[in-house]
């Protein structure tokens, strides 16, 4: 049976407890949108509570898949009352933690309450599946590598971290929780947005540390035969696929040879002007750097993944930089900030791996401070020393480390893209419009990974089907990230059916893909949606900031013209 | 908004036009053309003259005669695989959508394996076929203008359709002659498919000022000519008028697209086996009046080119019931039947409502709307 397990921080004690039933045909963002509209409903939490005070809790949980052969089941979620945008969050990661959890037969971490006597402590599994409280002082704003070699010293290789850097300790409002990743143990994997390490730092917790158990928890199966064979159908199909993917070729950084060229690729804070030199961001250039200076790319970051879009990026000495170097730090640390120096980007994307911080909200925050006049465009060393300074939490730092929206509005700039207080990620919605309307509409705010409609509309930068693809990839992926990766995901499609199968053979019951679309999708969307609007949210925030209607892309000439009503009705199922 | 014009096909239009297919073709140096029409084609004497005219200008025709209506993808296949193997420069479709919608399944199939059905949606990297000529025979399809093609899917009991260059047509013949025989019901249900055609595109989110145009004049066009066409089949200018109407509704919805009435068309046809231009009238007035809540302008137009006005301070909501009433009585005027005249059972009519959200064309609707409001156009139209 799947174990669950209770971290109260108030009084330093971890209880272990038998999962529960009604959730266990739940995972990743299904199981937080249920389990924090359960807490509001059995008033154990006020949705309109202060996401920093002592009601808020932090949720470590699985995929719904977690403990099976599948690939990419054991991607890892981060729930919680987001910090940042006030509403639901689930945020999620790749890396080693899940498959450990997993092993470790845990579904789903807990952590409640703030401590009372200040102290910054761990949470250490061993081996034999014992959990406790460990004492995290010598670590306080220790950079995440550090933590990393720390425990790597105390319970050797074999182990998953989840940490907090400065940024969560400082409790900024964009700190992120890094996820070691598989074999490497950097700690680059990362549930990077709504501030969720915020959270973390608030209630003490510097990391959470797994070992790898003796004997691994073994899942329980209705039709172990039908799983197993849906499964191999499965991942040979998606190891087909992955073939030709240029996210397992390439890697993320590849968006860019598409939005460089067709305008969606956000330029001097979302100006909607054409970069001419993306190439020096893009995939030649990329993989000619990671051949030279043995770098590396086609790497998992969890066990079992065929899709394997990870790379380890070397500086030009051939000495270790960076790793999950990905496309929108590249984006927006790049030409969103008008710069082009891939060696430069990887130090700043090293940094807020180290400072635990999203970079999604650093890259479009520096924008916003370049557009205001802070600092000159393109100024890579400017960005560097201001993300030391949120490091060290002197000077500018503290304003930079709350995200995109707290720096645009210290700097009084008129154009600051946030939505929901969430920064939107590398594709101006001008350009690709149905992605627009997932930033605009999606309850996690302003997201990179809620539905990115490019390519699958008539035109990107015309009205035609936008919402439509906007509703049905939201769905889509809300189902995706309660139960696998959503690059592995992306190759599913056309055996998507099989995924009742999976469920079917895991948990008996009927072999109905709408446990999946519905059950996992639609109704995970609609209950985030209440939680949301419980916690107050109203249709005022499902809005795109006023620029991407006002002022035309230079790219392409197009405004963000979708009619409201269509956003309004976007989740009528 | 910014938008692009689709212009497609170039016609030879008028009475008798189809007279010169062959020396046009003879021309274009085409020496064997792939014939396509279904056998009603032959009976009423439209195609053998026109294969007689082909003959005579030295192009020898290979003939397809098999056409079905809702072009079922097997038939589609089997014509392709002769096509394939015939020799053949040129197609030549002669009938309405049916025969049209075939030819173009053929030709994505010419240089494409089958099955077709791997094909629907939106295709930009098909290997190109044969030219196509078209000679329409109703004044409804639009097809001969448009770059796609409806194929039932018989193993999967839905229609659906390629949109690819390779449905183009090269050249079309419009010739009101070869529509004077068409009885009464046939004109009014084909004519409607155009009027559906023109009020959905005008309302349709890919709308331009060219569409719009085009298709404000086709709804002044079959309103004041489709009920003489109807009342009297022999009225010449009546016939041109509705094959120009047609053509420019077809163009319309080429760069406009249709919406939520032919999701709704498509459903009822697939399943109560309806043709097509009046599956697509049965819940067209309701279609209109809901597109009213983003589309008020638009429905204004609909409403003035049927010679309505509209009250100035008129609320959406008051130009949707307008519109509504105003499309129903005209095809009450023109004689169609309802829902429930057609014999379509209620309750088995509710439970398509599903399949309408579906339909590969919900997605360009101008808003989203859920099955159980469909419902409530189905109930709105059903005695209506």
């Amino acid at each position: 049976m799947w174990s669950k397990l209770i971290v109260n921080m108030a009084e330093a004690t971890v209880t272990k407890l038998p999962y529960d039933e009604e959730y266990l045909q739940l995972g990743g963002r299904a199981l937080v949108a249920n389990y924090f509209m359960d807490l509001v409903k059995t008033g154990k939490m006020d949705p309109k509570c202060d996401p920093m005070g002592e009601q808020n809790v932090l949720m470590f949980c699985t995929g719904v898949l977690a403990g099976t052969n599948f690939t990419t089941s054991y991607r890892i979620s981060v729930g919680c009352k987001s910090p940042l945008t006030g509403g639901i969050k689930e945020a999620s990661s790749g890396g080693y933690m899940g498959k450990l959890m997993a092993d470790q037969g845990y579904r789903m971490i807990t952590v409640h309450g703030l401590p009372q006597d200040g102290k910054l402590r761990y949470l250490h599994i061993d081996k034999e599946g014992n959990a406790e409280l460990v004492d995290a002082e010598d670590l306080r704003l220790k950079g995440t590598y550090d933590v990393v070699d720390a425990m790597r010293e105390r319970y050797g290789d074999g182990i998953s971290v989840a940490c907090i850097g400065p940024a969560g300790e400082r409790l900024y409002k964009a700190a992120s929780i890094q996820i070691s990743e598989f074999g490497t143990l950097h700690p680059s994997r990362v549930a990077a947005r709504g501030g969720v390490g915020a959270l973390m730092g608030v209630k003490g917790l510097k990391a959470v540390v797994i070992e790898k158990p003796t004997i691994p928890y073994k899942v329980e199966y209705a039709d172990e035969a039908m799983f197993r064979e849906a499964a191999k159908e499965l991942n040979a199909f998606i190891a087909g696929a992955a073939k030709v993917d240029p996210f397992h070729n390439f890697g993320t950084i590849s968006t860019i040879e598409k939005t460089g060229a067709n305008g969606i690729l956000p330029v001097e804070n979302f100006s909607g002007k054409l970069y001419k030199d993306y190439k020096k961001l893009g995939v030649e250039e990329f993989l000619g750097r990671l051949a030279a200076r043995g770098g590396c790319n086609k790497k998992p970051c969890q066990p079992g993944c065929l899709v394997q879009c990870s790379n380890v990026y070397h500086d030009a000495d051939g000495k270790y930089l960076t790793s999950g170097f990905e496309y929108e730090t590249i984006a927006l640390f790049g030409p969103n900030c008008r710069i082009d120096d891939l060696d430069k980007i990887a130090v700043m994307d090293r940094m807020c791996d180290d400072i635990g911080v999203d970079t999604i909200e650093m890259g479009t925050a520096c924008g916003v401070a370049m557009d205001a006049g802070k600092l000159e465009w393109g100024d890579a060393d400017g960005v560097i020393a201001m993300l030391e300074e949120m490091r060290q939490g002197v000077g500018f730092g503290p304003t930079l480390g709350d995200g995109c929206e707290a720096v645009g509005l210290a700097l009084g700039a008129k154009r600051i893209p946030t939505v929901k207080h969430q920064a939107i990620s590398g594709y101006d919605p001008r350009n690709t419009k149905g992605t627009g309307i997932t930033y605009a509409t999606c309850p996690q705010g302003a997201d990179h990974t809620a539905a990115l409609t490019m390519g699958r509309a008539f035109d990107d930068a015309g009205r035609t089907a936008q919402a439509y693809a906007s509703n049905k990839l939201q769905v889509a992926i809300c189902f995706s990230d309660s139960m696998m990766c959503l690059f592995a995901f992306s190759n599913v499609v056309p055996k998507m059916h099989l995924l009742a199968n999976l469920m079917s053979g895991l948990y008996g019951g009927p072999v109905d893909i709408t446990r999946v679309t519905i059950g996992l999708g639609v109704k995970t969307l609609l209950t985030e949606r209440a939680f949301n609007k419980l916690a107050g949210f109203t249709d005022e925030d499902d809005k795109l900031p006023e620029f991407f209607l006002t002022e035309r892309s230079a790219a392409t000439g197009a405004v963000f013209d979708i009619n409201p009503v269509e956003m309004e009705v976007l989740f009528d199922f | 908004m910014i938008t692009s014009y689709e212009c497609f096909v170039p016609p030879i239009m008028g009475f008798g036009s189809s007279k010169r297919i062959g020396i046009t073709l003879r021309a274009k140096g085409y020496k064997k053309a792939f014939v396509i029409y279904d056998k009603g084609m032959k009976d009423f004497g439209i195609a053998d003259p026109i294969i007689e005219n082909l003959d005579m200008a030295n192009i020898e025709a290979v003939c397809f005669d098999g056409v079905l209506p809702d072009p079922p993808d097997e038939m589609v296949e089997a014509a392709a695989g002769i096509a394939r193997n015939s020799g053949c420069d040129v197609i030549v479709a002669i009938g309405g959508g049916s025969s049209m919608d075939t030819a173009k399944g053929v030709n994505v199939l010419i240089n494409n394996p089958p099955p077709i059905k791997q094909y629907f949606g939106v295709q930009k990297n098909l290997r190109p076929g044969l030219p196509m000529v078209f000679v329409p025979t109703t004044s409804g399809t639009g097809s001969e203008t448009t770059n796609m093609c409806v194929i039932s899917c018989v193993s999967e009991g839905k229609k659906d359709s390629v949109v690819s260059p390779v449905c183009v047509g090269t050249l079309a013949f419009l010739d009101p002659e070869l529509t004077m025989g068409l009885p009464p019901k046939p004109t009014a249900m084909t004519g409607i498919d155009a009027f559906a055609h023109a009020v959905e595109s005008i309302t349709g989110a890919q709308a331009n000022p060219l569409s719009d145009a085009l298709a404000r004049d086709a709804i002044r066009t079959i309103n004041k000519w489709l009920p003489r066409a109807v009342d009297n089949g022999k009225d010449q200018v009546a016939r041109e008028k509705m094959m120009e109407a047609s053509f420019f509704a077809g163009m319309a919805f080429t760069n406009a697209l249709v919406h939520l009435g032919h999701s709704i068309g498509h459903s009822i046809g697939a399943t109560f086996h309806v043709p097509h231009g009046l599956a697509c009238a049965f819940c067209l007035p309701e279609v209109i009046e809901y597109t009213a809540r983003t589309e008020s302008e638009k429905v204004v137009m609909i409403c003035e080119a049927m010679g309505v006005t509209v009250p100035e301070n008129a609320t959406w909501q008051e130009i949707g019931a307008l519109a509504k009433d105003t499309i129903r009585a005209f095809i009450k005027r023109i004689g169609l039947p309802n829902m429930e005249e057609s014999g379509i059972p209620l309750e088995a009519l509710l439970k398509i409502a599903p399949m309408v959200t579906a339909d590969t064309g919900f997605a360009l609707i101008p808003y989203r709307i859920t099955a159980a409001r469909v419902a409530e156009m189905f109930r709105s139209a059903y005695s209506a």
